[in-house]
């Protein structure tokens, strides 16, 4: 019908210019040489001043990693990386480490506001009322953490919040205890060669009984060429604690591909509750495909203590490949997991995501909603997991993926494996897969909206059981990208 | 399980590649068969053309080898692991196996509540002695082994079945080995009322691998009832490979029924069914399927034409160990069709059961309409079930939806029920026979309604005596 | 004023207009009436813009003025209101988002102001109050599990809201039973006016009880057979339309 006819004429001209972080930021910078090695991953962790066992540990990683094979199951298809072709680490000159906001560059401060995320306190308390609406933010630019916010009255409350390079000097115990138990070294090919040559992120640590007094939050940024961005993230939440951590992340515009490969770990304690929520907008690449962020990203949870709960919510909008799978193991009983995703895909993006929840404790219940939006010539694939342990009496999951296409090169594919190992798990899913139709267009139509306005309002309708799990400013932001990422995507 | 194994076995999604990109032949089972090809390639029956397609698609097998986890399609059913003998292939019946087979063959005369056209096909190779010798009007009927020595172009069709499954390893096997079967030819506009049955039967008188490769044709407008029947006489542990080509020609109707009775721990059963569905054709299906040591059901369905409508129903009965495995995939390449896949599992003991489901709508198959609903009920702390319902969609002008659950009995629904008078058994079979009965009761034929529901009630008795 | 001048539609091929003429006048009151497959939706959809159906020949002008290069949503903008026959599900997009997207929409292609949320409120839940629609309604997703009845109503109360200089009302009273057919013609008569023009389109005469019409036209075979005033339509509904199927053929 012409309206689709329309939509699909558009997404063809679909251009960069809707992605507004595109920018570079000039700046001068200390990289480790071109290429991998034990020296690559030795200069690394020397720049970081780290102990031995943990050089060890990345050595030991390095050393996994050359034994293993990319894996090519999900549903993605891109030319093979070279990784010696890459620099590994990248630091902006002026910065030796995390210092105080005085002493940052200027020029990083400069990009940060650009990007909406200001990290002078006085200004963020100059621009909101009230204290709840407060965000601590952790920006991370390129290789290394350039400034943590409100630490000092974070750490009144005994939460630890700083980069995580740092906290392996102040809380190596924390660190050592924790790092690498909900993603083994050995888990993928991707987390492995985090393992190894990981350079900066966060590091989260909230006492027993403590709810976090703000949000939490990290801000990612791939500025330098060639580089690859592999950063680190751990978050511990203690016996009965609570805390609301969000990322989100963007890169400039450049015709090469650029890798990113993360790792986050989250840990749940007896009664403790993290709550994740991602607004992931990388730059997607243009509409031939050409560039963009390779984002190959392991995300996982542990729900160790009873009564746990660890909710992801992510809103992917960007990247050229998007290869995540952000996801719960449920060992405490009674733990709760959930997974709320909007996952759109437009020009030529390729998204292969989705969760896995593995039920191993007993009564312990999750939750999945995703809805996958496809235009353009992209190929959306939402692919989980839900298995029951023998042991997991009780266990419940619900769950319901949404695909939506917008026109007619672009591909929605859905691929759940259910499995139950155990009678009294109960589990269910539904799928279901369906397209704007064109009366409902003309019906906003006739009431004065215009075809564009009218695909994101149905498309918002669409995503509405997501949106409500954002934290409000987030929710906000999320909408407005989903505008812009369907820019073009209707005539 | 250790936590280690725990952790590994709960880290697969990302961890292990689902497709194998390259393998070579490499383990003994793979060697062997590559062995048997290459010692029978010059003895198979059949014309220069039929020799091609048998070394192509052994070609086609050596690269993929025999499917492990690791290949998606197989991803719960591991082929290779269970196949670690290739048996000998099966020689043509002798007297012992004659004898073996025929009180089967009599005893499902016996068990007949209708007239009924039969063919035997006794360890892979059709048996005239045993089959009807009167054929109702519109229905012709070769043996295919004697098609492949005339070098007939419906045996060839027969093997290419429109290419569907070309690249499943375990058809690959199929199209190499066969030798027999039978090529059963429906008029076009024939009205043929009484069921044709095709019996796939192995008498047990040998351990040995079947192959076979028989097929259906239905002409254009043509309505027909066709029975699939698989039965085991086996003692020994044996391995079957079996395919049935349904081939529907424009506005063609078929009721088919599937019924595969319970197999031997030690057995491998493939059986394929292919489905090359022409325009305005429609095709319902209802299968009752018990276990075995390995049994896997694969469908490979494609809409050719338009408007064409395809019902694929099941139950599914498993306990002990067994373990059964239903793999679909239906492919929409024309616009308008409808394509719905219901299947009910029931699982006691320590069995498995497998429900792969794939909807993949091609961007030229506007309109779709596809939906697939899989359940299973779990009866017992042991009983495990996997689902993957998947859908690939590249148009946008479809509804397709697909859900899956898994659980036990319903707890409300069982106390309802003895709050009427019944005790727990007998509550329990009730709301089970109901649940298999959701599947059985759509078939329009109430004799072979009954016969199926009979089944069922004994499957559930049996249980009772065991003691569950 | 709407002007339909020997208008031609057809849709994938198939001719559904043929010549159809009509003028209806600021302030008029119009009712069309015919049988199934006159192509009385059709007329309703092209001159809303409708995409899919393509004008062969003829115009359309509202207020003096050619629509038919427009697109639906600036016809809207120029005043021009569509109720559906089968009023659209949107799910997840409540009734009170879909209403202040559309009047704001609206003014900002007229070149005048978003109204104010408490503004925007108060003209909802006057007109709601109106039309007997609820709040809890209004809070729902926009026509999602609504009955026929509800469905219809909450088009009238669009209606109210948008204050559009001509309306045509597709068939609105299928479906409705006798009260909410009062409310709908009451919703309709308080807004009609000097300068605002109706057009009804409908199968039966009851909908004229409540609306009573200026002029009755008959359609068939895609043009208008003959006109008159109301009492057109008792004869209509006394006679059938068989002898205009005849005379139209």
């Amino acid at each position: 019908m012409a309206a689709v006819q329309e939509t699909v004429d558009k997404v063809k001209s679909i251009d960069v210019d809707a992605y507004k972080y595109g920018f570079v930021t000039d700046i001068e910078s200390d990289k480790a040489e071109k290429g991998l090695n034990e020296d690559t991953v030795r200069f690394i962790s020397a720049k970081k001043g780290e102990p031995e066992w943990l050089t060890e540990w990345r050595l030991d990683a390095y050393r996994r990693w050359l034994t293993m094979r990319e894996p090519t199951w999900a549903r993605v298809d891109y030319p093979k990386i070279d990784y010696q072709d890459l620099y590994y680490y990248s630091a902006p000159k002026s910065m030796s480490g995390p210092m105080s906001l005085d002493e940052v560059d200027p020029e990083l401060l400069r990009t940060y506001e650009k990007l909406g995320i200001p990290l002078r306190e006085r200004e963020i308390l100059a621009g909101v009322q009230g204290a709840s609406t407060r965000v601590a933010v952790d920006a991370v630019f390129d290789s290394v953490s350039v400034a943590t916010t409100f630490k000092a009255e974070l750490a009144k409350a005994g939460v630890i919040f700083c980069p995580i390079s740092e906290a392996v000097q102040s809380h190596p115990e924390l660190v050592r205890k924790y790092m690498g138990t909900v993603v083994p070294v050995t888990d993928n090919y991707f987390a492995t060669l985090n393992s190894a040559v990981y350079s900066d992120g966060s590091f989260v640590y909230i006492p027993p009984g403590v709810r976090c007094p703000m949000e939490l939050s990290t801000y990612f940024r791939i500025n330098e060429q060639n580089t690859g961005q592999f950063e680190r993230t751990l978050i511990i939440a203690d016996k009965g604690s609570y805390v609301s951590y969000l990322e989100g992340c963007t890169a400039p515009k450049r015709d090469e591909n650029q890798l990113h490969a993360a790792v986050v770990e989250l840990i749940a304690l007896d009664d403790a509750e993290i709550k994740y929520s991602t607004v992931q907008n990388w730059y997607p690449g243009d509409s031939e495909g050409k560039g963009g962020i390779y984002n190959f990203v392991t995300k996982r949870g542990d729900c160790r203590g009873a009564r746990s709960k660890i909710s992801w919510t992510q809103v992917e909008t960007g990247s050229a490949i998007t290869w995540k799978y952000p996801s719960c193991i449920l060992r405490g009983d009674e733990s709760r997991g959930e997974f709320y995703s909007i996952a759109i895909s437009n020009g030529r993006q390729q998204v292969d995501s989705g969760t896995k929840m593995l039920h191993l404790g007993r009564n312990t219940s999750s939750r999945i909603i995703s809805k996958g939006i496809s235009a353009g010539r992209s190929n959306n694939t939402y692919r989980g997991q839900v298995f029951a342990h023998r042991k997991a009496t009780g266990a419940r999951n619900f769950t319901n993926c949404d695909s939506l296409l917008i026109g007619n090169k672009c591909g929605a594919h859905t691929i759940p494996y259910i499995e139950s190992r155990n009678a009294n798990a109960i589990f269910e899913h539904e799928a279901t897969t369906s397209k704007i139709s064109d009366d409902q267009l003309f019906y906003c139509m006739q009431r004065g909206l215009s075809a564009e306005e009218a695909t994101a309002l149905i498309v918002n309708g669409f995503v509405r059981d997501v949106l409500q799990q954002l934290p409000m400013e987030f929710a906000v932001e999320a909408q407005k990208l989903i505008s812009v990422s369907l820019e073009g995507s209707v005539g | 399980m250790s936590p280690q194994q725990r952790e590994s076995a709960v880290t697969r999604v990302e961890a292990e590649p689902v497709v194998a990109t390259v393998s070579v032949l490499k383990n003994e089972a793979e060697l062997a068969l590559a062995d048997l090809f290459s010692k029978k390639r010059g003895l198979f029956i059949g014309s220069s053309e039929i020799a091609l397609r048998r070394e192509a698609a052994f070609a086609r097998f050596a690269k993929s080898g025999l499917p492990s986890k690791r290949v998606e399609a197989w991803h719960y059913t591991d082929l290779r692991a269970a196949l670690r003998i290739p048996l000998p292939i099966a020689e043509f019946p002798d007297n012992a196996a004659r004898a073996l087979a025929r009180p089967c063959i009599e005893a499902l005369r016996a068990a007949d509540p209708q007239p009924v056209t039969r063919f035997v096909i006794l360890d892979g190779i059709f048996d005239a002695e045993l089959s009807t010798s009167h054929m109702p009007a519109g229905v012709s009927v070769t043996p295919t082994c004697n098609s492949l020595i005339a070098g007939e172009q419906r045996a060839v069709l027969a093997f290419e079945a429109g290419g569907l499954g070309e690249n499943d390893p375990a058809l690959n096997l199929n199209e190499a080995f066969s030798v027999s079967g039978v090529l059963i030819d429906i008029a076009d506009g024939a009205m043929i009322d009484q069921p044709i049955e095709i019996v796939f039967l192995s008498s047990g008188a040998h351990r040995h691998a079947i192959y076979s490769r028989s097929s259906v044709r239905i002409g254009e407008g043509a309505v027909a009832r066709i029975v699939e029947r698989r039965c085991s006489n086996s003692s020994v542990g044996i391995q079957r490979n079996e395919a049935l080509y349904l081939n529907l020609g424009d506005r063609a109707i078929v009721r088919h029924v599937a019924i595969a009775e319970a197999d031997r721990a030690d057995c491998i059963d493939i059986a394929s069914t292919l489905l090359d569905l022409k325009e305005g054709s429609e095709l319902t299906s209802t299968s009752l399927v018990h276990g075995g040591g390995l049994r896997r059901r694969q469908i490979f369905g494609r809409f050719n034409g338009p408007h064409a409508r395809c019902s694929l129903r099941g139950v599914v009965l498993l306990g002990g160990k067994e373990h059964a495995d239903t793999t679909i995939v239906m492919e929409h390449v024309a616009p308008n069709c409808e394509s719905r896949e219901t299947f009910n599992h029931i699982i006691d003991d320590e069995a498995t059961g497998v429900f792969q489901g794939k909807v993949s709508v091609a961007p030229e198959a506007q309109k779709t309409d596809g939906k697939m609903k899989s359940r299973a009920i779990l009866l017992s702390e042991t009983a495990s079930m996997n689902n993957k319902p998947e859908l690939e969609i590249f148009a946008d002008d479809v509804t397709c939806g697909h859900g899956a659950t898994c659980g036990s009995l319903d707890d409300d629904q069982l106390f309802y029920v003895q709050s009427r008078g019944l005790p727990k058994a007998e509550a329990e079979a009730l709301l089970l026979e109901g649940f298999a009965g959701e599947i059985i009761l759509e078939i329009a034929n109430e004799q072979t309604r009954e016969v199926l529901m009979d089944d069922v009630r004994a499957w559930l008795s049996h249980r009772a005596l065991r003691g569950n | 004023m709407l002007e339909i001048i020997n208008l031609h539609a057809e849709i994938d091929g198939k001719k559904i207009l043929n010549g159809l003429t009509l003028t209806v006048k600021d302030g008029e009151v119009a009712a069309i009436m015919g049988p199934n497959g006159s192509g009385k939706s059709t007329l309703s959809y092209v001159v809303a813009g409708r995409s899919d159906y393509k004008v062969t020949g003829g115009d359309v002008l509202l207020n003096g003025q050619s629509i038919l290069e427009l697109g639906a949503h600036e016809r809207a903008a120029k005043g021009l209101f569509l109720a559906f026959q089968y009023p659209l599900e949107i799910p997840g997009v409540t009734t009170m988002t879909f209403l202040k997207a559309s009047i704001n929409a609206q003014r900002k292609q007229r070149g005048e102001p978003e109204l104010s949320t408490p503004d925007f409120m108060k003209k909802v839940r006057a007109a709601a109050a109106k039309m007997g629609v609820k709040d809890e309604m209004l809070r729902r997703p926009l026509n999602v599990g609504f009955s026929g009845g509800e469905k219809k109503r909450l088009e009238i109360l669009q209606m109210v809201l948008l204050e559009p200089s001509f309306a045509i009302l597709d068939e609105t009273d299928s479906g409705l039973d006798i009260d909410a057919l009062r409310i709908v013609g009451d919703g309709v008569n308080s807004l009609r006016a000097k300068d605002r023009g109706f057009l009804v389109i409908t199968h039966y005469q009851r909908l004229l009880d409540h609306i009573v019409p200026d002029t009755v036209h008959v359609q068939s075979q895609g043009r208008i057979v003959k006109s008159g005033g109301p009492e057109l339509a008792h004869e209509l509904e006394k006679n059938g339309y068989r002898d205009y199927v005849a005379a139209a053929a």
